[in-house]
């Protein structure tokens, strides 16, 4: 049948669900006149509306489309591509609706609506671009009391609902609660109410959310949008969690992940992600190395898997990439920590140290764009100071020392100007560091595209002069629907940093180390402004004025860093998608440092110099994957992921120096004013790399009850020889829903959730150097004075010829550390899920370990020679083991009572970690010696935790000579003579057949601590009321030691430096100290060796983040509706409670040069101290 | 589906696929880049050049040849240890124990020398194309100085490892030690092969490298150990018998800038250059003798027992071997302030003018070793390095063949060789030369080159002398004022025979696990 709408021909045909198939098209038109009706009396309301109207061009636009038999969502669909209306609507809603017959060409959309809505149970309404369609009301139809006797139209109320993670939450009830009646929201979150005049309560409401009530008035001179969060209720297990190559959800987990939510750690005055997670998560240890501005922690997941790099795999947004620099906090929408081998396994060769997956903020798709801008300053000062000696004190315990030996005593100690206190150089060198930070975002979308763009600034400044971290990021991501079965998306950061940390580690040079010790007679600036020197007399130690040389030297490094990645996704069958990802990941560094000459400072440098390097770093990542999701006969839930990675990574290093600058002012400062003659220059590429994988994943669930997860990764890795660079990682974990059981009945009231999960897998550890499998040659020239190079000199000139010869040694058998992992755990739901916990035990051991194997020197001159470098680089060999066992708890509880809002959050990990294998019984990998003193601090033995402190057990001090003569720790020990009243007694441990030797040497140092936490744990909560909110965070750790090592040095009476103001309390006749020795310059019982004087309890807890805000909610000043505020001031690292003496006891890995990464660790060399913060700062969002 | 969709949908697969699989890259195989491995070294002729060019390069070494190896000279009676060493300084009292750090530092490069060497000799034979002339040197020279370093290594240490091309090629470098007589006779072997291999003399671009002459001299040294005379004087007398091999007509042209490169009687050495005309390497050999005040670090000093050596007429030895107070040397351009303690100058001066002569505040002997000690001739004071470092010499040979010849045949059949030698110095001959007089010419010829101690040991295991009395005098300083003849090192006590060998290193001992077993009597 035919008719002429608008001049067009429309040809409508409708079989279904109206048998009179042969009804004509008027007949209808009649019988839906009511529908007719409402429909035109709400398109009166809104045009009523001031702020919306309908578009009468919208209108005018054409449809075609033939469809049998369609669903409506269908029909919709296609009106979607033809026209730009989108839809909102309820599947729910849709579900009850009648499928239509319809053929029309050029029709307008208001026809084709017509006809799609005739004698269906559901009505619609078109808002602005938007056709919003609800089921028919009744009771909106009735007026609502009027004050003013006259009916008043409804009005249209509106809102979007979402969940935590600003998903759109589909099909959550609204109820008005005054009414009875209500609607449910559609796919975008969204749902339309028509509501009389009046106030009224509405509840919305979603299984597994908390309720939210929200109070309205419907008047007639606005209109109302509202804006509603849902947050999980305490159940947290219809939460999605992001895993590897997907997405999950939580209840159906059957391995080990924790998650944290970006708003947690929001706004905190630390520059990187990783500080900020500190105490988040069980299992998850931040490692503090440094408090200098953008510093790095480093970040352990359970326990410290291997001697060497032992970080997690990063990935931000699905690429790799290790720079968490360069990620702005602020920018994070989710964390996911995937700690145990079902977890991770899908990343294989890189993840047996733990995969952080980092899912950045993305805009949704219908959200209209939103603009939210953030800021905030805060000033840092240093949280403790150490105690040291005034100048008069030193002057007289530095007579004493030489007294107590019957020495002269130096002239200068009876020089009067030395006993004057002038400076307190902690004080003149740590001043107050600034923090400021400001985000800008606008995300948003439309019914096919999503996008997001945000930018965020930076900048620290420490409390170091000239120490600095400053970055600049932008982030801009999308997603584009085209058509139903394609999308496409990409997520490109620029970020930009620039930092200096100043030297804070070492004994020589270290800025802290020199505040410390440096006389406090000495002015930081003399009367004629030249910096304040020790080159007066070498009493006064070889170290330079600190504050000179922070504001002496001027250096920088800058990386400028894009990371890229695009996606499509194409749907082949439902529920068959093919993803593909590249990635791109370059970053350039360029770092600079000009040293000013400080001719007048006893390490100087006579002459300024000038080094720069310039740095280049590409990876390039493709991968492909195919994902198949199908419920089989509606019991069976399967899900396969299948693929295939690849990654490459390369770059390069250039470096050219000069020194001898005429003019050093900081306008001068360039290479090419430097003498030309002093030029050096080098230049490399850095080993490139390769790593190829093929992974697959199958996650199985029986009635949501029963979980199997079982995946297997296949990595090959460049980094080791053909025949040895496949690695296999496979992985399974099982899961049971045991609240789920009918048998489980009346447990459940008070149990209401019980899962048990049980996993086991293996992984791989590919964070090693490249080429180990090869001998390398390096060809060459160079060399100086005593040797070194690779060239030779022939003939009578002045010529010199490139040499070359193996400059490595190979390994061929080098391959993967594995890490092989069980894990069992129960989550368990109590108080109506308000309390959730979840306890896991899990073990993990390392093999195949790669440590620094000490081949016989007979291969050669090794390159960490002692004394001088030699040339041989030696392979690691995969011959250590491993192990790390545990418990992790982690506790939730949220409520609501009244208008208080509360969650809170609890976590603790228990960690046990000992070397099971090395090269045998008493072999062990040696670390850093500290200081002047060289001393052997920290020592890796087979049967004991990593990195373990070494060295002697102390009884007290010799009070008397009677006690020395009777000591049977040394009755026959030759240096029994040297010891005097005042020293350390140290004690007698080795012996042959049990019986003590009576002589103190080297055999007596054994094991004097662990400085691997046993328990860490963290205790956060966040609470609301009304407008306020309240934030606090605490971490903590016990079960380890600390080795004061400054103090040790502190107190050596044989050091020419100030000392710690405890030297005050030293031993000076009997019975008056038995800790701290006598002084003596001579030091024949060598009191200050490694002992258990200088090992502390590292206990601690701190209050890390506290926040208190407020926030505003959007106010009306006349026509304008004002922006959600919140204000907030805020407090890190407030007060820790610990009984440790140094600045603090986060003291991280102080490992270096050619030692493993984590053969050191809680050692105190004065190390940049923590820093005390107050943050004030304001949130925006239009 | 119907068919036509199951159409598109393969050719949406099979296209997606094709697509994919042109991306797909080749990631593991990678390689590195900027220096080479030894699968893909030792292609050509130039990989072979440089190739035993970094041979050679070790001798530059501080801890090796470069100087370190001096340092054990100084248990000797020419020369007194100064310095901040106290290894060095232990050793010279015979206070020895396997921890000092000189017993360990020398180990890993002589090590490094021999694999070095070891590379060359797998390697070289295998390389496809290569003149043949520069193959058999090359490889001469690899088993030169493998041969070198294992000769030093038994000299300082008797029974070590034998390190060879099998154990580079699996790697298994715990092995136990092997007898003297098996490490002296690979050295044999070895440098029996470089007097083959090696041509007998090079143009002046190739100046530096050894010879047959140098492979024929260490042979006449080895079989000195040996006590093997006759080998001694047949491989001896090919250099002394060649004239590519001949003395140098000035004695001290043998330790002087410029006249080293051409010289016929330096048979090996550390060939260095000047580093301020370019970037190039040199031994550190100058900096330890050259006294402090004047750019170096003045570690050696001689004795008077060492000077009192020297016959009154024999200066020219004399003044090229010791500088004394007094003295002063060619472009030295250093000031000294004259403190109060040299006061006693027998040279024109007075307490707080500067002077360039030597000052007794510069030695604790009134002495420094002249030999290693030049400046730059622009007078900007810095030590010159272009001063190359005499291993081997041909006055050595003659001196070696002479002593053979003697404690074969008697008193008097060296005569030849030793006056060839005095002769040279400006001195009258002698005839009927014994033992006495050999011992004494080389003293006076070679003081100062690391010799005098390996020889006096060697005299010692052969009861030619006793070295007890040698070490029982005490070492003294000049008898001049302020040093007053004082004693420097007391008289100190040798014992055998304990001391004629180093300990091994303890760490080697420690690494090997009980493979490598320490010296008898440590």
């Amino acid at each position: 049948m035919n008719l002429t709408a608008d001049g067009k021909a429309v040809s409508v045909q409708k079989l279904l669900p109206v048998k009179t198939a042969s009804a004509g098209w008027q007949e209808r038109w009649k019988r839906s006149g009511s529908t007719m009706f409402l429909i035109m009396r709400l398109a009166a309301i809104i045009l009523l509306t001031a702020s919306l109207h309908v578009s009468a061009a919208g209108l005018s636009q054409t449809v075609t489309i033939s469809q049998r038999n369609a669903r409506l969502e269908d029909v919709f669909d296609i009106l979607q591509k033809q026209t730009n209306y989108n839809f909102i609507f309820n599947s729910h809603m849709l579900a009850k609706a009648k499928k239509v017959n319809i053929r029309v060409s050029n029709a307008t959309v208001e026809q084709v609506l017509f006809l799609c809505f005739k004698d269906q149970p559901l009505t619609y309404v078109i808002h602005d671009k938007t056709i919003v369609v609800k089921e028919k009301v009744v009771a909106v139809e009735k007026p609502a009391p009027s004050e003013a006797g006259a009916p008043i139209p409804p009005q249209q109320v509106t809102g979007t609902v979402r969940d935590d993670n600003n998903n759109p939450v589909e099909g959550a009830a609204v109820t008005v609660k005054n009414l009875g009646t209500g609607t449910a929201t559609d796919k975008l979150g969204k749902f339309v109410l028509n509501l009389p005049a009046g106030k009224y309560e509405l509840e919305i409401s979603f299984v597994g959310y908390k309720t939210e009530v929200r109070s309205i008035t419907v008047g007639d001179d606005h209109f109302t949008n509202l804006n509603i969060i849902l947050h999980v209720a305490s159940t947290g297990l219809n939460e999605i969690v992001v895993v590897g190559y997907g997405t999950q959800r939580k209840r159906d987990v059957t391995g080990s992940i924790s998650s944290v939510k970006g708003e947690d750690i929001q706004n905190l005055p630390v520059g990187n992600v990783a500080s900020t997670l500190q105490g988040r998560a069980a299992g998850v240890d931040i490692v503090r190395n440094d408090g200098s501005p953008g510093s790095v922690p480093d970040i352990r997941i359970r326990g410290t898997g291997t001697i060497n790099d032992a970080s997690p795999l990063v990935v931000v947004d699905g690429v790799p990439a290790a720079a968490i620099n360069d990620v702005n906090p602020n920018d994070i929408a989710s964390i996911e920590i995937l700690k145990d081998a079902s977890a991770s396994a899908i990343y294989g060769s890189r993840a047996a140290n733990g995969v952080l997956l980092i899912t950045t903020k993305k805009g949704n798709f219908g959200d209209p764009a939103k603009l939210s801008v953030g800021g905030y300053t805060g000033w840092n000062k240093a949280a403790k100071y150490l105690d040291m000696l005034k100048a008069p004190d030193l002057v007289t315990l530095k007579k004493e020392a030489y007294t107590n030996d019957g020495l002269t005593v130096p002239g200068i100690w009876n020089n009067s100007y030395y006993s004057t206190d002038r400076t307190d150089w902690q004080r003149a060198l740590l001043g107050t560091g600034v923090v400021q930070n400001a985000d800008v975002a606008v995300r948003g979308g439309n019914a096919s595209s999503s996008y997001s763009f945000s930018g965020n600034y930076y900048n620290e400044r420490g409390m170091i002069v000239n120490s600095f971290f400053k970055r600049y990021s932008f982030r801009i991501n999308s997603e584009h629907k085209i058509g139903s079965r394609f999308r496409i998306g990409e997520n490109i950061v620029y970020s930009n940093t620039n930092g200096s940390s100043p030297n804070t580690k070492s004994t020589q040079t270290g800025l802290l180390w020199s505040a410390i010790r440096f006389n406090p007679a000495i002015p930081v600036k003399n009367d004629d402004g030249s910096w304040g020197t020790s080159q007066a007399d070498n009493q006064l130690g070889d170290i330079n004025n600190p504050v000179a040389t922070a504001n002496e030297i001027q250096k920088y490094d800058k990386i400028d860093r894009i990371l890229g990645n695009a996606f499509a996704e194409l749907e082949i069958v439902k529920g068959l998608k093919l993803r593909a990802n590249y990635g791109y990941d370059y970053s350039v560094e360029e770092n600079y440092e000009f040293d000013n000459a400080m001719p007048n400072q006893t390490r100087g440098p006579s002459i300024a110099s000038l080094q720069q390097y310039l740095s280049k770093g590409a990876t390039f990542l493709e991968e492909y994957f195919i994902t198949y999701n199908h419920v089989f006969s509606k019991k069976h839930n399967l899900t396969l992921t299948g693929g295939y990675s690849a990654q490459e990574y390369g770059g390069n290093y250039f470096k050219a120096s000069r020194n001898g600058f005429a003019d050093t002012s900081l306008d001068q400062r360039v290479l090419d004013l430097g003498n030309s003659s002093s030029a050096a220059n080098r230049g490399y590429n850095y080993s490139p790399s390769g790593l190829q994988s093929y992974f697959a994943r199958a996650n199985y669930a029986y009635e949501g009850k029963y979980l199997l997860t079982a995946t297997m990764r296949a990595d090959g890795s460049s980094k080791f020889a053909p025949g040895k660079r496949w690695g296999y990682f496979p992985a399974f974990s099982a899961g049971w829903r045991v609240s789920d059981e009918k048998f489980y009945g009346g447990l459940k009231d008070k149990i209401n959730t019980l899962k048990l999960t049980g996993g086991w897998g293996q992984l791989g550890n590919q964070n090693v150097g490249d080429f180990q499998y090869l001998s390398v040659i390096s060809y060459g020239g160079g060399g100086g004075t005593g040797g070194g190079g690779y060239s030779y000199n022939l003939g009578t000139g002045t010529v010199n010829y490139n040499g070359a010869y193996v400059t490595s040694l190979a390994n061929p058998n080098i391959t993967w550390e594995r890490a092989v992992m069980t894990n069992i755990s129960a989550e368990l739901g109590f108080l109506n899920n308000h309390l959730n916990a979840t306890i896991t035990y899990f073990n993990k051991n390392t093999s195949d370990m790669l440590v620094p194997f000490q081949l016989v020197e007979t291969f050669g001159a090794q390159r960490n020679l002692p004394d001088d470098p030699g040339n041989i680089t030696l392979p690691d060999y995969n011959l250590g083991r491993l192990n790390n066992h545990g418990v992790e708890i982690e506790l939730t509880y949220n409520n609501t009572v009244g208008k208080l809002g509360y969650s809170l959050g609890a976590n603790a990990s228990f960690l046990s970690n000992k070397v099971t294998r090395l090269y045998g019984n008493s072999t062990y990998i040696a670390s850093t010696p500290y200081g002047r003193e060289n001393t052997d601090i920290s020592r890796t033995y087979e049967g004991q935790p990593i990195a373990s402190f070494y060295g002697f057990r102390t009884g007290g001090l010799y009070q008397t000579q009677a006690d020395i003569d009777s000591d049977p720790n040394v009755a026959n020990d030759p240096n029994k003579g040297n010891i005097k009243p005042g020293d350390v007694k140290f004690l007698d441990i080795s012996g042959t057949g049990g019986k003590k030797d009576g002589i103190v040497d080297d055999k007596d140092r054994v094991n004097l601590g662990d400085p691997n936490p046993r328990f860490v744990f963290g205790f956060h909560g966040f609470l609301t009321y009304k407008g306020f909110d309240l934030n606090f965070n605490f971490v903590g750790a016990t079960g380890f030691k600390l080795y004061n090592a400054d103090r040790l040095s502190g107190l050596d009476a044989t050091q020419v430096y100030n000392w710690y103001a405890d030297q005050k309390g030293r031993w000076h006749g009997a019975n008056t100290s038995n800790s701290i020795p006598r002084l003596s310059i001579d030091n024949l019982n060598n009191n200050y060796r490694s002992s258990d004087l200088w090992v502390q309890n590292g206990s601690y807890l701190t209050l890390k983040s506290l926040s208190l805000g407020y926030t505003i909610s959007k106010q009306h000043v006349g026509d304008w509706q004002l922006p959600d505020v919140r204000v907030y001031f805020s407090t890190y690292n407030l007060f820790t409670l610990t009984g440790y003496k140094g600045y603090t006891p986060e003291l991280g890995y102080t490992s270096g040069g050619n030692t493993p990464a984590n053969s050191q660790r809680g050692v105190d060399v004065a190390q940049y101290p923590s820093a005390r913060n107050l943050t004030i700062g304001a949130a925006i969002n239009f | 589906m119907n068919f036509r969709n199951y159409c598109i949908l393969s050719l949406i697969t099979i296209t997606t696929a094709v697509a994919i699989y042109g991306c797909v890259k080749k990631p593991l195989e990678q390689s590195p880049t900027g220096q080479y491995t030894t699968g893909n070294y030792w292609r050509n002729e130039s990989d072979v050049i440089a190739g035993v060019l970094g041979i050679y390069n070790v001798l530059f070494t501080e801890d090796w040849v470069g100087h370190d190896l001096y340092a054990y000279d100084d248990q000797s009676d020419d020369i007194s240890v100064n310095g901040d060493h106290p290894d060095f300084k232990a050793i010279e009292r015979f206070n020895i124990d396997p921890t000092l750090q000189l017993i360990y530092i020398t180990w890993p490069f002589a090590y490094e020398q021999i694999g070095r060497a070891n590379n060359a000799i797998i390697y070289i034979p295998k390389v496809p194309v290569i003149t043949d002339s520069i193959r058999s040197r090359s490889l001469g020279e690899a088993y030169f100085l493998r041969a070198h370093a294992y000769f030093v290594l038994s000299q300082i240490y008797g029974e070590i490892p034998l390190i060879l091309e099998s154990n580079v090629l699996n790697g298994n470098y715990n092995v136990a030690k092997s007898s003297v007589d098996t490490i002296r006779a690979q050295v044999e072997s070895d440098l029996l092969k470089a007097a083959d291999l090696l041509p007998e003399t090079y143009g002046d671009a190739d100046r530096g490298r050894v010879s047959k002459g140098a492979a024929w001299g260490m042979l006449c040294k080895l079989y000195m150990f040996e006590d093997k005379f006759d080998k001694a004087i047949e491989y001896g007398s090919k250099v002394v018998s060649d004239g590519n091999y001949a003395l140098a007509p000035n004695y001290e042209d043998n330790f002087m800038l410029g006249k080293q490169e051409s010289n016929t009687e330096i048979l090996f050495a550390v060939w260095n250059k000047n580093q301020e005309i370019s970037n190039v390497p040199a031994s550190a050999i100058s900096t330890y003798f050259t006294p402090r005040a004047w750019q170096g670090w003045g570690f050696h000093h001689p004795t008077q027992n060492f000077a009192d050596e020297f016959e009154t007429n024999d200066t020219i030895r004399k003044r090229a071997t010791l500088i004394s107070v007094g003295d002063t040397i060619p472009y030295q351009t250093n000031m000294t302030e004259i403190g109060s303690g040299d006061a006693y100058q027998m040279f024109s001066g007075m307490e707080g003018q500067s002077t360039g002569r030597m000052l007794p505040s510069m030695s604790s002997t009134g002495y420094a070793i002249r030999k290693y000690t030049a400046f730059m001739p622009s007078g900007d004071g810095g030590v010159d390095y272009d001063l190359k470092q005499p291993i081997l010499r041909s006055a050595d040979v003659y001196l070696l063949v002479a002593e053979a010849k003697i404690r074969l045949n008697g008193a008097g059949s060296g005569d030849a060789e030793i006056n060839a030698v005095r002769a040279r110095a400006h001195l009258l001959p002698v005839s009927g030369a014994g033992m006495g007089q050999l011992m004494h010419e080389r003293r006076v010829e070679l003081g100062g080159e690391n010799i005098r101690w390996q020889d006096l040991l060697r005299w010692d295991k052969d009861q030619v002398i006793n070295l007890d009395t040698i070490v029982g005098r005490p070492k003294t300083a000049s008898p001049l004022a302020p040093y007053n003849g004082a004693t420097v090192i007391p008289a100190r006590t040798f014992v055998r025979p304990k001391h004629y060998y180093m300990p091994l290193p303890q760490e080697i001992i420690d690494e090997s696990k009980g493979v490598i077993l320490q010296n008898s009597n440590y």
